[in-house]
This record gives C-alpha cells, sequence and structure tokens, in this order.
C-alpha cells in the first residue's frame, strides 16, 4: 500500500503547525493574519522539500528555520515604514498569565526591528543556541550576540518589573 | 559560546523573559484554523508544481535549498550543540513532551547519515585561504564539523558573502549532473556559465548570475561546482554582498573571478577531504522499516520525447523561436507573428495522491473517460509586467498528468509581448488531450 507524499506530509503538518503559528504570532509580534500566512508559506516551503527531508536532518527544527527566513525575506519586501501592532489573541487562556503583560511584550517585540525579534524568539522560545540561532539567520555568532544584548536591554527597558514579578510567582 | 554569557548582565532577565514569552506564545490558538494545514498544503503543491516547470532552470534552485538544509544544522556540527542555553524550558504542545522540536541534536559518528562526514571546518577553512587571494576572512563555526562552510571574505573592497560545501550528490555522477548544467537562460538568466570536462573525467560548471533569477534585487551569485566521476561535488558560492537574501551590496562584483572560483573547487587539496564522505547503501533501505511503508516510485520520462512531443503536437504555423527542456519537462517560445510565447509542458506519471490538490477547484470537467480536465488563467508569477498564464491541466484516473501552459512572453520574467498566448485555451486543451503523449517512453 502506498503511502501518498500528500498524507506523509499531513502527519507532520498536523503536528507542527500549532508551534509554527504561535511562532509566527510571536516574530510578527501578534499579526494573526501574517502569522497565518507565514505559517502556510512555510507549510508550502516544507511539502515542496518533503520527500528530499532525509537531507534535513530533523525536520520540525528546519520548518521553524524556514518560517524565521520567511518572516525575515517578507520584512524585507515591506516598506521600512512602521508595521501597526495586529490584531491581539482572539483567545485568552485561563491559565493565570497576565493579559496586560502579554500585550506589553507584543508591543515590546513589534518595537524591535525584525532582525532582533526574530533572534528573540529563537534563542528564548525556540530554545536555539547562539551558534544554531546563528545558522538559522545565516548571520554570525557574534551578530546573534549583539542582536541578543541589544534586543533584551530595550525589552527589559520596557517591561523591566512586570517580567521580574511574572516569573517570580 | 553560551557559557560566556553567565557573565551577561542581561542573563538575569533572559532567565525572566522566558516564561513570558511562552506565556504569550501559548496565548495563540490554532483551534479553528484548519485553512492553515489545508492552505499550506495548497501553497506547497503549487511550489512543487513551479518547480517542475522550471526544471531546466531549476538545478541552481535546488542545489540552494539542499546547501540549505546543509547550513540548517543536518551536516553543520556546531562544537557545543548540546551546550544549550537554558533560559527557557522548551515549550510543550497541549501539556505533552513534545520532542520533535527539540533543535537538531549533533550528529555523532553513530548518527551520520549515509553519505555524510565529519570534517573540521577549520581544514576546508584553510584550503579555501589557501587557494585565494590574500584578504581578510571570517568563518563561521570553525571549531566545529561538517561538510559546509560559510564565511566572509574581505579584499579591502568590501565584504561579500562566500560558501563552499562538499557533498556527495548520489550513488554516481549522474546524480549530480543537472548542478553542472548551465540553467536555461529562459528561466535563469545569467551574465555568463561555462562547462568543461576534465581529463579525469570530472565536470565543471562555473556560472557567474544572480541571486535571484528575476534580478529583483541587485546581489550576483558566482559559483563554481565540480563534480567527480565518483559523485562528489565541490560546490563553491560567492556575493557580492556580506550576506545572503536581502543584504545590502557591498560591491560592484563578487570578489573572486571565474577563473579563481574554478581554482577554488579544483584544488587537489579537496580530494582527502572528498574521500572522507562515505558512500550511499548501494540497496534502497528495506521496504516497510519502522512506521515508513515504502512508496513505489512512478514511471519517470527521461530523454528528447517531451521536446519531441511537443513540437509535433503544436498548432500549424507556429514559428518555433526558442525550445528547450528535459525528461518530464519541455518547452518552446513560438512566434505567430504578432510577438513571442513561451508554451511549456510537463508529463508527469503518478500524480493521482494529489488529485483533490490539482483539482478540487476552479473550471474542471470530467471527460467521459474519467479524465480531468482543468482550465485557468491567471498572472504571471515570474515578475513580467502584465503577464498572462493560461494552461490546461489534464489527468488520467490512473494519474498520468499532461499540463500545457502558455505565456503572453517568451520568459516569464520578461513584459508582456502582446495581449495574449499564441494558443487560444481551446488549443491549450487539445495540445493536452493530444493521445501522442502517452506514447513517450517512459522508465
Amino acid at each position: 500500500m502506498r503511502t501518498s507524499r500528500a498524507d506523509e506530509f499531513l502527519e507532520f503538518a498536523s503536528a507542527r503547525t500549532g508551534q509554527l503559528f504561535r511562532s509566527a504570532c510571536l516574530l510578527t509580534s501578534g499579526d494573526v493574519h501574517l502569522a497565518e500566512d507565514l505559517t502556510q508559506e512555510t507549510l508550502g516551503k516544507m511539502y515542496a522539500l518533503w520527500g528530499r527531508t532525509s537531507r534535513i536532518g530533523n525536520p520540525a527544527a528546519y520548518a521553524q528555520t524556514v518560517l524565521v527566513r520567511t518572516f525575515l525575506s517578507h520584512q524585507r519586501r515591506r516598506s521600512a515604514t512602521e508595521r501597526p501592532l495586529g490584531e491581539l489573541p482572539d483567545h485568552t487562556p485561563d491559565d493565570g498569565s497576565d493579559p496586560l503583560l502579554r500585550i506589553a511584550l507584543l508591543d515590546a517585540l513589534a518595537a524591535l526591528p525584525p532582525k532582533d525579534r526574530a533572534v528573540v524568539v529563537l534563542r528564548y522560545w525556540e530554545d536555539r543556541s547562539v551558534e544554531e540561532t546563528a545558522d538559522a539567520l545565516h548571520t554570525s555568532s557574534a551578530a546573534v550576540r549583539t542582536r541578543t544584548s541589544r534586543a533584551l536591554g530595550k525589552l527589559r527597558q520596557r517591561l523591566g518589573g512586570s517580567v521580574a514579578e511574572f516569573a517570580g510567582r | 559560546m553560551p557559557q560566556h554569557e553567565h557573565h551577561d548582565p542581561e542573563n538575569g532577565f533572559a532567565d525572566e523573559l522566558g516564561p513570558v514569552l511562552r506565556a504569550a506564545g501559548e496565548s495563540f490558538a490554532v483551534d479553528g484554523r484548519p485553512e492553515l494545514v489545508s492552505g499550506g498544503l495548497a501553497r506547497g503543491r503549487r511550489r512543487l508544481f513551479r518547480r517542475r516547470l522550471a526544471v531546466t532552470g531549476g538545478a541552481l534552485a535546488l542545489a540552494a535549498i539542499g546547501v540549505g538544509g546543509v547550513y540548517a544544522g543536518s551536516v553543520v556540527t556546531p562544537p557545543d550543540a548540546s551546550d544549550k542555553a537554558s533560559a527557557a524550558a522548551a515549550p510543550q504542545d497541549g501539556g505533552k513532551p513534545d520532542v520533535s522540536r527539540t533543535p537538531a541534536p549533533a550528529p555523532t559518528a553513530g548518527t551520520l547519515k549515509p553519505g555524510e562526514a565529519e570534517i573540521p571546518l577549520s581544514r576546508i577553512a584553510d584550503i579555501v585561504k589557501a587557494n585565494t587571494p590574500a584578504g581578510k576572512w571570517s568563518f563561521d563555526g570553525l571549531d566545529g564539523t561538517g561538510q559546509a562552510l560559510s564565511g566572509i571574505y574581505d579584499d579591502g573592497r568590501g565584504e561579500a558573502a562566500f560558501g563552499i560545501s562538499l557533498s556527495r550528490a548520489g550513488r554516481d555522477a549522474e546524480a549530480g549532473a543537472d548542478q553542472v548544467t548551465c540553467p536555461d537562460p529562459v528561466y535563469v538568466p545569467h551574465d555568463a556559465c561555462t562547462t568543461e570536462r576534465l581529463s579525469d573525467g570530472s565536470r565543471l560548471m562555473v556560472f557567474q548570475g544572480y541571486e535571484y533569477p528575476d534580478k529583483r534585487e541587485a546581489t550576483k551569485n558566482w559559483r563554481a561546482v565540480l563534480l567527480t566521476q565518483d559523485g562528489l561535488l565541490v560546490d563553491a558560492s560567492e556575493y557580492n554582498a556580506p550576506a545572503e537574501k536581502g543584504a545590502e551590496i557591498s560591491r560592484e562584483d563578487p570578489p573572486f573571478n571565474a577563473n579563481q572560483l574554478r581554482g577554488i573547487v579544483l584544488a587537489r587539496a579537496w580530494r582527502p577531504l572528498l574521500a572522507q564522505i562515505p558512500p550511499l547503501p548501494t540497496a534502497p533501505a528495506a521496504p516497510g522499516g519502522p512506521g515508513k511503508p515504502l512508496r513505489t516510485p512512478p514511471p519517470q520520462i527521461t530523454g528528447n520525447g517531451v521536446a519531441a512531443t511537443l513540437r509535433a503536437v503544436l498548432p500549424k504555423g507556429l514559428r518555433v523561436v526558442g525550445k528547450g527542456g528535459g525528461g518530464e519537462f519541455a518547452y518552446v517560445v513560438v512566434d505567430d507573428g504578432k510577438g513571442k510565447s513561451l508554451v511549456q509542458v510537463n508529463v508527469q506519471y503518478g500524480m493521482d495522491d494529489v488529485a483533490d490538490q490539482l483539482y478540487g477547484s476552479g473550471d474542471v470537467t470530467t471527460l467521459p473517460d474519467g479524465r480531468l480536465v482543468k482550465l485557468s488563467r491567471q498572472p504571471g508569477e515570474k515578475g513580467g509586467a502584465g503577464v498572462v498564464w493560461w494552461s490546461a491541466d489534464t489527468m488520467t484516473p490512473d494519474g498520468f498528468r499532461v499540463v500545457v501552459s502558455a505565456f503572453n512572453t517568451g520568459a516569464q520574467q520578461d513584459a508582456a509581448t502582446r495581449a495574449e498566448p499564441a494558443l487560444t485555451m481551446k488549443q491549450l486543451k487539445a495540445v493536452a488531450l493530444d493521445p501522442r503523449w502517452t506514447k513517450i517512453p517512459a522508465k
């Protein structure tokens, strides 16, 4: 019985789409429409690569890399104008998290340059090392460290104490 | 290195940021967004379809994707890939442990895939330096191992991104043949491209083109690819910008001219490193391996049958002013006296598994013999101003697909040369349904 390329891919996509979409929402600082677009584009690219994925050690991690690159390339095609903050999550989880802090975080992410935002998402959401982040962004480890430091400085300036308070409880 | 960050004054804040970022990320629900997967699949289908249509121009693009995969971590082993910053615990899907989103583990001798090797990247760097003019180099991940190295070179006239990879194209040299074949300028415009066959049977291509075939950015990509008789590739790429994909150009041309680039890939010093890349297993993996049912490959069309048939089935009165293709794909540029028109065809077996994606929407009819016919008119997708793309896409119930497209321009990235393609929709349909396509030899 032959398993179709589409079936195999659907299995992968069903398992990975949630995480890709959430990453995309952070990358776009809450623009869910753009995040949907990026997620679909990423899945589309993965589908086209499917069958050659044996050359890709970890398709799930590679998909996240593709997502970030797709996001950055989308940002470059846009004009340099400040992107308006998109719509906020239409789903408020009942997990004790602070909706105001979430809004403040998305706002603070939106104020970062796209590449700095990508570094923050890869390192502190995707939990990648400096080197893996550098690989994903086709840049040097030194550049990732510089961006990380700059981005954290800006985020701390904007969020400061409220983050510590959230983390401490 | 992550361990250095213990001295980073931002580190305390980074520890606190993780949970907040996770809470924000987890607040975006995918429930009620089934279109994410279905839309992704549809885009993938279109992407694959375009890639197949552009197969003559696709060799370079495909190779670039392959290298991207290499850079993405399957082959490059960062020295401390397992020693990751632990500021944030991995977010989990629905509370279940999600091992698949853990970044790729560092390959070790035990986890290397067939055809992969752990070559110290510093050795690759030394060979690059020894075979290039004096200049300032900065390489990425020099203390790691792998088969691909990227870096930035500056001869004083502007920083330029450079990448080199050593890889196995397949079981024999034939598997890499399309990587040393100049792309058709109808699909990948370029300034120069030469190929040569060396006395030892190796083949070499030196390509001078652009990062983006439609030249939407001025970034040039010059490249030399050597394919040895054993099916091993040495692939060197350079840019006139300090990074790929979107960095501002830093200089008029990439730093190494065609002859220098050729010299890099031809260096004898690569041979011992190439020898470390193991051969692929001679037999395919056992059928029905764990969780992976074997997919019988559909027949493939090779040779010039599609090209010959396309010229035979075209309506009379069209002058052919250009032609190309190979395998399942062919194109002609025709001129009926009113301007050039690109006509291309793909003939594919075994496409029934994606029939729903291909024929699930639009102007689709089913013929009495069960063949599906989809007619579509859409704007061109490769940047040419005013380009329209008409196509007749047909498939038999057992998955034999013929799709014929026509454009109102001689090359998709060029502006329209006429209002409509040289073939009418009715003619396209007749061409696609011609019985002669089924007579093309396939294996």
